[in-house]
């Protein structure tokens, strides 16, 4: 099963935030889908050779973000739901890149009404675009 | 016995003759951790592992394993704890199953059958004296003897040193498998980061015998980054103090205009700070640090660690 | 343990028992034909009247003979090789080998790996003892000559806990040196130091290796009470002090 997984040690980003990435990835283009059973700790551990607590941790953050459960005498699986979970979650990764942009505006020294008037455009923009087509 | 620490180190102190080879180190490893020791060659980590098995005796401080005091109860700790060393250190006229009749007398518990296939799976021979293995065959067959006891302690002491890729990858793999999805606790010490990184939860780097640091290593790379500060102009040298002198800022570089550093904690908190400050800044770049980054920037004099 | 100390002393054992037992058959051996070559000989003649005297009570008996070359003199000097080699590398070749860190490293007191070789090593000394001892006697009586068991049996004992002298001595050493070839100098130039008084006149008692091959024992005239008590407490000696230097000893 975790061919499409690739973890890279090296890298500066944590394992386990790697594979909450890739396995909620994985969710978003169907290679996992409801009901879904994700391998044990012992079996990931085993198979890509990191410690069983880092797969636990990424187990416990997709756990808590809704993505997954574990369910008596199945082990862990995909939930029923986690469609709306990744939708929040993806909700929520927008919500921020917008905290962003306005934090980025205000050091590039671009004052509230500027801001404001670009934005309005830009919804002005893309709703008529979807009203005319 | 219920602890959560596997290892409990206070302010050890550990002469050498006249050389101080570990200087008031403290740490603790957690239960059921895997837990890298990192240092460069003669930092320290050896001296460690033989205080903690009473190999050497210490010259201040203590350390505690599995709730036993390493000095007064080391048979207690030496009864719960599998030892692989670095050094050839079996004994090479013996074969492997009259190598295990020793391991057993000197045993508390002994458990043939752990140790049976794990010299299946690497394919030992039972009829040759250990004498002829290769390096790999004697680190694969100290770690299968090592399980025979049953231990809630691994300690291993550069076990992969001298290996190829493969064969590291393979002992690593067997290690992972085996023992920590059992719960139990692997402390190991080694200067091949790669091996650390991927392995363990959590490392602890030594250098001249003191620590620079100990931390879940996830933990590390979300909070130590490198913020990399371009000015408009030139900052004046109290602007650079100052920029040291924040709290969370471990270290700092300067070049003309660039100025690089080291952090740990909330680097957003500090991004802000900084960018509150009077001097212009042209750029702020937040960059990602993997374990030999951290490790380099450590062994870098004038870091202040924790 | 014991299995894996045999194993590893198994060299010294074989070409100690092989070697100790060929030259205590051999030297018993060789009585009639020394004797004979020396009666015969004209430069026994020309040798000066007290070591012509001592010449002849050498030879006069296979007893004497027997005694003062086996038991005083060939014996101890290669048994107490043999003893050095086997003490010296008890814990220093574990050391340089590296092999001592496997060691200490299980749950297994010092004295008691300490205690456990010792014994190894004396029993091994002792085996080669009693086969040598065994061969003197049994030349002897293919040959003919008078068989003094009991003087035999109880020197042989004697000389035994003379050896332990030594190898507690070569263990002493292996304990503080942690270098093979130092510990066995040491063990060596001891014993070679404690026969001084023995060539003092006047010194006996204070010889040390006088008591290992006490000549009166030999002869069965007394049970050697004194000799025994004497010897057993100067092989435990080096022993007990070896105990708490190897408790305390860092690697």
């Amino acid at each position: 099963m975790p061919n499409w997984l690739d973890v890279n040690p090296r890298s500066g980003v944590p394992i386990y935030v790697q594979l909450v990435q890739q396995i909620t990835h994985a969710m978003e283009i169907g290679i996992l889908r409801s009901g879904d059973q994700l391998p044990t700790v012992r079996q990931l551990a085993s198979e890509l050779t990191i410690a069983p607590n880092t797969i636990v941790k990424a187990y416990d953050e997709l756990a808590h973000l809704g993505l997954i459960e574990s369910r008596q005498g199945v082990g862990t699986v995909v939930t029923a739901n986690f469609n709306g979970a990744l939708r929040e979650q993806q909700r929520e990764v927008l919500f921020e890149r917008l905290r962003v942009v306005v934090r980025d505006a205000a050091n590039l020294n671009i004052n509230e009404l500027e801001l404001r008037t670009h934005f309005d455009a830009e919804l002005a923009r893309f709703y008529r675009a979807q009203q005319d087509g | 016995m219920a602890e959560t620490a596997a290892i409990e180190i206070t302010n050890l102190v550990v002469n050498y003759g006249k050389h101080r080879a570990v200087d008031g180190l403290s740490f603790t490893v957690p239960a059921g951790a895997i837990f890298g020791f990192l240092g460069k060659n003669g930092s320290g980590k050896t001296t460690t592992i033989k205080a903690i098995l009473g190999l050497r005796k210490l010259d201040g401080g203590s350390i505690r394993v599995l709730g036993y005091d390493a000095v007064t109860q080391s048979m207690e700790v030496r009864a719960r704890v599998g030892y692989v060393s670095e050094v050839n250190s079996l004994y090479d006229y013996l074969t492997i199953p009259q190598l295990c009749a020793f391991c057993r007398s000197v045993s508390r518990q002994w458990n043939q059958q752990v140790v049976d296939r794990y010299v299946r799976v690497f394919g030992l021979p039972t009829t040759t004296t250990v004498g002829r293995f290769s390096k790999g065959m004697k680190s694969q067959l100290a770690l299968s003897l090592a399980l025979g006891s049953n231990p809630d302690l691994l300690i291993l002491d550069e076990p992969t040193a001298g290996l190829d890729p493969v064969a590291r990858h393979d002992f690593l793999n067997k290690l992972v498998a085996e023992i920590a999805a059992e719960g139990k606790t692997v402390f190991f010490s080694s200067h091949i980061l790669s091996e650390v990184e991927a392995v363990a939860d959590w490392v602890a780097i030594i250098r001249d015998g003191t620590l620079v640091i100990a931390d879940e290593l996830d933990h590390l790379k979300q909070t130590q980054k490198v913020l990399k500060l371009t000015y408009a102009e030139l900052p004046p040298p109290a602007e650079v103090e100052a920029l040291r002198s924040l709290p969370n800022v471990m270290s700092l570089a300067q070049e003309g205009r660039s100025v690089r550093l080291l952090t740990q904690g909330d680097v957003e908190a500090l991004t802000q700070t900084i960018q509150a400050r009077p001097h212009a800044l042209r750029d702020v770049d937040t960059v990602d640090l993997n374990l030999e980054d951290l490790f380099l920037e450590y062994m870098k004099e004038g870091s202040n660690g924790r | 343990m014991v299995v894996k100390e045999l194993i590893e002393a198994r060299w010294k054992l074989i070409a100690g028992a092989v070697v100790i037992t060929l030259v205590s058959a051999v030297l018993a051996g060789f009585y009639d034909v020394l004797k004979q070559s020396l009666s015969g000989s004209s430069s026994l003649q020309q040798l000066p009247q007290t070591l012509h005297n001592q010449v002849q009570q050498l030879l006069g008996s296979f007893g004497v003979y027997a005694w003062s070359q086996w038991f005083s003199k060939t014996g101890p000097e290669l048994l107490a090789v043999l003893a050095a080699i086997l003490g010296a590398s008890l814990i220093a070749s574990e050391v340089s080998k590296g092999t001592i860190f496997f060691l200490l490293s299980k749950p297994i007191s010092r004295e008691r790996v300490l205690l456990v070789k010792y014994a190894v090593s004396a029993l091994i000394l002792l085996g080669i003892m009693v086969l040598s001892s065994a061969a003197l006697l049994v030349t002897a009586a293919i040959l003919g000559y008078p068989q003094n068991v009991y003087g035999v049996a109880v020197s042989t004992l004697l000389l035994w806990l003379g050896m332990l002298f030594v190898l507690g001595l070569a263990l002493l050493f292996s304990v503080l040196f942690k270098d093979v070839l130092r510990s066995l100098v040491g063990a060596l130039v001891i014993p070679l130091v404690l026969s001084i008084p023995g060539y003092l006149h006047g010194w006996g008692a204070w010889n040390l290796t006088g008591y290992w091959a006490d000549f009166p024992t030999y002869l069965g005239q007394s049970f050697p009470i004194k000799a025994l008590i004497i010897c057993l407490i100067a092989a435990l000696v080096p022993l007990v002090a070896a105990i708490p230097l190897f408790r305390k000893q860092a690697y």
